[in-house]
């Protein structure tokens, strides 16, 4: 055996092993750790095929995308959830979900599956066939074409560009699809915007932010019966689940610091991403570590000093301009080239940054519309309120702090 | 030579890499295990990194790169290992039973009462 | 030799399928969903690798070879690599919607059991 299928089995066990985790572990957060050990693993596999664009994005997602998402909706539930036990604490109901239901009939129906699946996969190609003529075009068109060394950018957004404008543009229903799930029940008279303003800022003097009513009543009881005050659940003085967006404290002073030296670093890592368009890389990638840079922020110097950029209405705006700018560079083509998506750009020496011609154009404006959707889509879900449901005994509503819609 | 220097630095991260595992498994307590943890990402990926640059040369694409990456290692890392433990400290993670300084749930209540 | 990958993606389904049927919280259903895209993933790019390839990639090829003799040469393949990619994107685009879903249904029912979200049951 060569070393390559030594790596490859390693690396497929690694993906493996992972997902046994992800099924088996109760907790809900070790299990997104879990996830996102999968997530490493195939980065791994992906390397070892000879994929480093594919690698790209899925580290971007395994390590940053998903595991914030699982984070941020799991942290949403944790107050809303009532709690089985109260004294230990334990949250049955966010546990994996134990006794397991239909366990018997699910492994035959897996075990049936796993089956048909490697029977049928014996009839796949297998890895002596020769490549087919649509890759070989597009590997030995992409210099000619394009003028850039990157043959899956060339099929990414040149050659196959219709393909990655549907998926841009369905991360784009996504985003708008969770901003839609997760905005808050909108005033029903008044100046739209106005009297909003104005409940807005009485809240803010009525009732300052602080915990949930009963976890105060609960450590109040506490006090009076005797018993030592515990240790607080959190750090912050808001319980986990609650709006946090506008209250989400700021770290310690190694924590900001590191944050402070590492930011610039992590900003023209993902420029660079995105700028090289003639190496591994690409808008997604770029968007998704953007994203990245701006949730550290986030957390270790909290809402007040990310505000003046993650507003909302300012990252929608930008998140429709770079959808537009999808739009505008593809059907350029049109008029100025004869199809839809076809190259208009004139073309740059090879290995220089505007080498893609069409290529780059399309890869900055995915940058744009990804970075500003993802970073729509963790702050809508971190500024959910509670206030669809109907029983609203909790005093949930005593935030501040704008909406989100 | 210049292999040989490439993979005896790919060994001592090898061995920290394994040490600090074993230390993961072993050690009785959330705090001694982040310890270890943190030893094993930092002190285990940076004599790598070195070793590839030792052995590919000093060259733009991985002599920047894994400059980039070391450095980002050597900040982020730690700092992230600061904050769950300080986490894990304020609400009252319990230390090994034979700890020898103050328990994080001791302090809590010193504060209270005072 | 690579029936080893494809069985290897067959198995993260089919734990994708199993956490699906078998497990009770809905964010454990999310991801199993997960599980299964990635098994996605690991086939694809399983089927675009030719023995003994390299990446398909131009840029600095290794000294000895031009970039006319690599675009020729064994390389992997990148249009089902460019599916792959298109593939990732949609998978944090769905979980993404589906996770909302799951926070909205668990602030309605506090609970995150699907036995408990019984509303629309015949």
């Amino acid at each position: 055996m060569t070393w390559f299928w030594v790596l490859d089995v390693v690396c497929l066990l690694w993906v493996v092993a992972g997902a046994v985790l992800v099924v088996w572990l109760r907790n809900l957060s070790g299990a997104v750790m879990a996830l996102s050990l999968t997530g490493m693993g195939m980065t791994m596999l992906f390397v070892v095929l000879g994929a480093p664009d594919v690698a790209h994005a899925e580290v971007v997602v395994g390590a940053i995308a998903l595991p914030v998402l699982y984070l941020v909706a799991i942290g949403k539930c944790r107050t809303v959830v009532e709690r089985d036990d109260e004294s230990t604490g334990e949250d049955r109901e966010l546990h994996g979900g134990e006794p397991v239901r239909r366990r018997w009939a699910a492994v035959l129906l897996s075990a049936g599956v796993f089956t048909g699946l490697v029977v049928a996969f014996t009839g796949l190609p297998d890895e002596t066939e020769e490549l087919p003529a649509v890759a070989r075009r597009a590997m030995t068109g992409a210099l000619p074409d394009f003028h850039t060394t990157e043959p899956v950018s060339a099929v990414v957004y040149g050659y196959r560009a219709m393909d990655t404008f549907g998926e841009t543009f369905l991360l784009l229903a996504a985003v708008v699809g969770v901003m839609v799930l997760t905005r808050t029940r909108e005033a029903r008279q008044g100046f739209v915007g106005e009297e909003r303003a104005a409940d807005e800022e009485q809240e803010d003097v009525d009732h300052p932010p602080r915990g949930s009513s009963s976890d105060e009543a609960r450590r109040a009881e506490r006090v009076e019966e005797g018993r030592a005050p515990e240790a607080p659940e959190t750090p912050d003085r808001e319980g986990l689940g609650a709006p946090a967006p506008e209250t989400a404290q700021a770290m310690s002073v190694v924590a900001r610091t590191a944050v402070r030296v590492a930011l610039p670093l992590l900003l023209v890592g993902g420029l660079y991403l995105v700028s090289q368009g003639y190496s591994p890389g690409g808008g997604f990638p770029a968007g998704a570590v953007l994203l990245g840079a701006v949730l550290l922020v986030h957390t270790a110097f909290g809402y007040d000093r990310v505000r003046a950029v993650v507003r909302p209405r300012v990252l929608e705006v930008v998140e429709m301009l770079g959808a537009a700018a999808i739009v505008g560079v593809l059907a350029a083509g049109l008029p100025l080239e004869g199809s839809f998506a076809a190259n208009w750009i004139p073309l740059a020496p090879e290995q220089t940054l505007r080498s893609g011609g069409m290529l780059q154009a399309f890869s900055v404006s995915e940058l744009v519309e990804v970075g500003a959707g993802l970073t729509i889509v963790v702050f809508s879900l971190l500024g959910m309120r509670h206030d669809w449901a109907e029983d609203d005994e909790d005093g949930e509503g005593d935030e501040s702090g704008e909406g989100d819609a | 030579m210049r292999t040989g220097i490439a993979v005896a630095l790919c060994a001592v991260g090898l061995f920290f890499s394994l040490s600090g595992t074993v230390g993961v498994w072993r050690m009785p307590d959330l705090y001694t295990r982040v310890q270890a943890a943190t030893k094993t990402i930092t002190l285990g990926a940076l004599p790598t990194l070195v070793g590839v640059v030792v052995a590919s040369g000093a060259s733009p694409p991985y002599l920047t790169r894994a400059m980039l990456v070391g450095f980002l290692l050597l900040t982020l890392n730690p700092a992230a290992s600061h904050a769950l433990v300080r986490a894990a400290y304020k609400t009252g993670t319990p230390q090994w039973r034979h700890a020898v300084s103050r328990g994080p749930g001791e302090v809590a209540q010193r504060r209270a009462e005072s | 030799m690579i029936l080893v990958n494809y069985a290897a993606a067959a198995l993260v389904f089919c734990l994708g399928v199993y956490t699906v049927l078998t497990r009770r919280n809905l964010v454990k259903i999310v991801m199993g969903l997960s599980l299964m895209e990635s098994a996605g993933y690991v086939l694809l790019i399983s089927m675009a690798y030719r023995k003994g390839s390299t990446a398909p990639v131009l840029l600095h090829p290794p000294s000895g070879t031009t970039e006319q003799e690599l675009a020729h040469g064994n390389v992997a393949d990148p249009v089902l690599q460019n599916i792959a990619l298109t593939a990732v994107v949609i998978g944090v685009a769905v979980t993404a919607v589906l996770l909302a879903g799951v926070v909205r249904v668990a602030q309605h029912y506090r609970s995150l059991d699907s036995d408990d979200v019984r509303e629309l049951r015949g």
